[in-house]
């Protein structure tokens, strides 16, 4: 008989029914947009919450997500007044993205890493970005028939290794590990509305104290993604012809890559290794020679080493130490240096090793 | 008789257990990504220590530590005196982390007293069933903690940045060398438990030298995974780079199964302990005095302690000193007791 009582006390005492939640009395939130509103001195918050009625089952209703807003002098009374107009309990272990508004990832980022690391209702794997050219808020209520769950559209385009991809990964934990790290300074991809279509675009690169300087363009955020080790898919054109007037080019991708720094009081020097393959050859190289292979590598490591150079100067203007240079020389040395008073060597090595399923095209 | 396998399931559980909440966050906290060379160094203190409990266990015999503290007259009572507290203590400290690590993560809106009482009973249950029932369930238990452990261990390794250990010495020497103490108190004090067993084998290196090596290894993803900055932010860091796994795309979010193993290295060292305080209780009235002092720390756990967070500061901050100052002289008492008692012979 007490083994018995035990054993009931047991059953009710460790099924942990305080925390027992309905799922249908759950609002899933799966993207997140913060914009700071500067008259009112606000933070705005957006969620994008899973819409799981019945009606969205019907083929009339398209929603799959709607929206909730709320605003406040602080993160904190932001997201409770948000979470005023859910009728719901608000779930935010599945948030799959969070888009900050400019003003937001360069001034307010301290408040919102301490909010969001020190809540334990929420999951901190999640991507972050920022809103380039406009409200996090327009982004996130970006909708369309292609685009039925932003948040989703945004992290699957993330995810994305098959095609061009300048975004770089950051989730909460990266970010917050590159906002405490007094040595190396915070990058974080971009996202835009044009022409009512959502595009990832370049990299957006901090300064040491955290403010936004610049967002970088196609070739220099290509040359960040390989540069921080991070790079898919990067192409790169050589011109090899020009005939009545219509340029001819050979396209490389550059799938895998691999580097060694070796950074002194004075120099950097950087080793790149890179593989490649060729992704289109329109001045009808014979892919069948070696010697071709040998030329388009030297062609391709200077256009490259071009690219990196520019990368470089780009950031030492803009005070952004996104390579950590700073902290390489520091665990390394254990002192410190500052990474525009040293001179960058590259040398890149691109080895084409894939030609695709042909060697070339004849023509009539 | 406690088989050899069993002792070493129990060392292994025993310095293991105090990890969970204050051992890693406590260290980083002081040595950063020096961390892992205190763990070296706490190790070597360790073996010492585990000569001493060797040296005891020998020279004991099949004699419980209750009798012998007996024999040793008003030295033994102040012996046991701090026995007593220091097991209270480390009843009290891992009821409170579980309490905590609960509540951080899987039962947020549990209230404190619904995820103590069933740890209280369950310790009480083992308390009075002995040392030998609870080996048994150490030897069920043994294996999933250490699939769980391997588990994480295999799949973090490959996510780290190892350079994150460098530059090596850079914080302050008194930081190493006072995490190294830690380390040694939160490792090795708890093996004292093992004292009021009949041991097959009273060998402690072995096991002691293998969990040594597994923490070092564990305090080195651990730098590698979160880098040298984000170690000393978490509350709990050995939880959050579980967060960090995902085995080939699609293993993910495993963080709440994996941190099982640290529930019950506390569990294991939770009922060791209530066990050995319940044996050093006076003989007359030892079931009643045992339960009552298990509701007081009940209730201390739950009121005193529990979602006070000043209280854990304090409690997370000179945890190791109460240890230290509680278990050392003890033990080292112990020691010359019998060295001095060979020379007399």
């Amino acid at each position: 008989m007490k083994k018995i009582i035990i054993l009931l006390f047991f059953i009710f005492l460790s099924c942990s029914c305080c925390d027992y939640k309905e799922l249908n009395n759950l609002a899933i939130v799966s993207g997140i947009a913060i914009d700071f509103d500067n008259e009112k001195n606000n933070f705005k918050i957006t969620f994008e919450v899973l819409n799981d009625d019945e009606a969205s089952d019907n083929s009339k209703n398209d929603n799959r997500a709607y929206y909730v807003s709320g605003s406040g002098k602080t993160v904190t009374e932001a997201f409770n007044s948000t979470n005023l107009e859910i009728s719901k309990i608000l779930y935010l272990n599945h948030v799959k993205i969070m888009i900050m508004s400019e003003e937001i990832a360069t001034k307010k980022s301290n408040q919102i890493i301490d909010y969001f690391i020190r809540n334990p209702n929420i999951n901190i794997m999640f991507y972050m970005l920022v809103a380039k050219e406009n409200d996090a808020k327009t982004i996130l209520k970006s909708t369309s028939t292609a685009n039925k769950v932003v948040s989703e559209s945004l992290y699957t385009m993330i995810e994305n290794t098959t095609s061009e991809n300048l975004s770089l990964k950051v989730n909460l934990e990266d970010y917050v590990d590159l906002n405490v790290n007094p040595m190396q300074d915070l990058y974080l991809p971009t996202v835009t509305k044009k022409n009512n279509k959502l595009k990832l675009e370049g990299v957006a690169i901090f300064n040491n104290k955290n403010e936004l300087k610049d967002i970088l363009s196609y070739s220099e955020s290509q040359a960040i993604n390989i540069l921080l080790n991070k790079n898919r898919n990067a192409f790169y054109k050589y011109k090899c012809s020009s005939e009545n007037g219509e340029d001819k080019y050979v396209i490389i991708n550059i799938y895998k890559q691999k580097l060694k720094f070796n950074i002194t009081n004075s120099n950097a020097n950087i080793n790149i290794n890179l593989m490649a393959r060729i992704e289109e050859n329109q001045c009808n190289y014979d892919l069948k020679d070696k010697n071709n292979y040998y030329k388009l590598q030297n062609k391709f490591n200077k256009i490259i080493k071009k690219d990196l150079d520019k990368t470089i100067e780009t950031l030492i203007n803009n005070d952004s130490d996104v390579l950590g240079i700073n902290f390489k020389y520091y665990k390394n040395n254990n002192k410190k240096l500052n990474f525009k008073e040293i001179n960058y060597n590259f040398k890149v090595n691109t080895s084409i090793n894939r030609n695709g399923l042909i060697f070339e095209v004849k023509k009539k | 008789m406690i088989t050899n396998r069993q002792k070493n399931f129990f060392i292994i559980f025993c310095s293991k257990a105090l990890f969970l909440g204050i051992g890693y966050a406590l260290l980083f906290g002081f040595s950063k990504n020096d961390t892992w060379i205190s763990f070296i160094l706490g190790s070597l203190l360790g073996i010492i220590f585990c000569y001493f409990l060797k040296t005891i266990m020998n020279k004991k015999g099949h004699k419980s530590l209750s009798d012998i503290l007996k024999i040793m007259g008003p030295l033994g009572f102040i012996i046991r005196l701090l026995l007593i507290i220091y097991s209270i203590a480390v009843i009290n400290e891992i009821l409170f982390i579980i309490q905590i690590f609960a509540k951080s993560f899987f039962l947020i809106n549990s209230t404190t007293l619904l995820i103590i009482l069933p740890l209280v009973i369950l310790i009480g249950v083992v308390a009075f069933k002995g040392y030998k029932i609870l080996a048994y369930v150490v030897e069920c238990l043994f294996p999933i903690s250490l699939f769980f452990t391997i588990f994480g261990i295999l799949a973090l390794f490959f996510n780290g940045d190892y350079t994150n250990l460098k530059p090596f010495f850079s914080n302050s020497t008194f930081n190493i060398l006072k995490s190294s103490l830690y380390y040694f108190t939160l490792s090795a004090t708890p093996l004292l438990f093992l004292l009021d067993l009949q041991l097959e084998d009273n060998n402690f290196y072995n096991a002691y030298i293998i969990i040594s090596i597994a923490l070092t290894f564990l305090c080195v993803i651990l730098i590698g995974v979160l880098g040298p900055y984000l170690i000393y932010i978490y509350r709990f860091p050995e939880y959050m780079v579980l967060k960090d796994i995902q085995v080939f795309g699609f293993i993910e979010k495993v963080e709440n199964i994996l941190s099982i193993s640290w529930i019950l290295d506390n569990f294991v060292l939770l009922c060791l302990a209530s066990c050995f305080f319940k044996r050093l209780l006076p003989q007359k009235y030892n079931n009643y005095y045992f339960i009552g002092i298990l509701i007081t720390i009940f209730l201390i756990a739950c009121f005193v302690f529990g979602d006070n967070y000043i209280n854990d500061l304090i409690i997370s901050l000179y945890f190791p000193h109460y240890l230290f100052l509680l278990s050392i002289p003890a033990v080292i008492t112990i020691f010359i007791y019998y060295k001095t008692k060979r020379k007399q012979n």
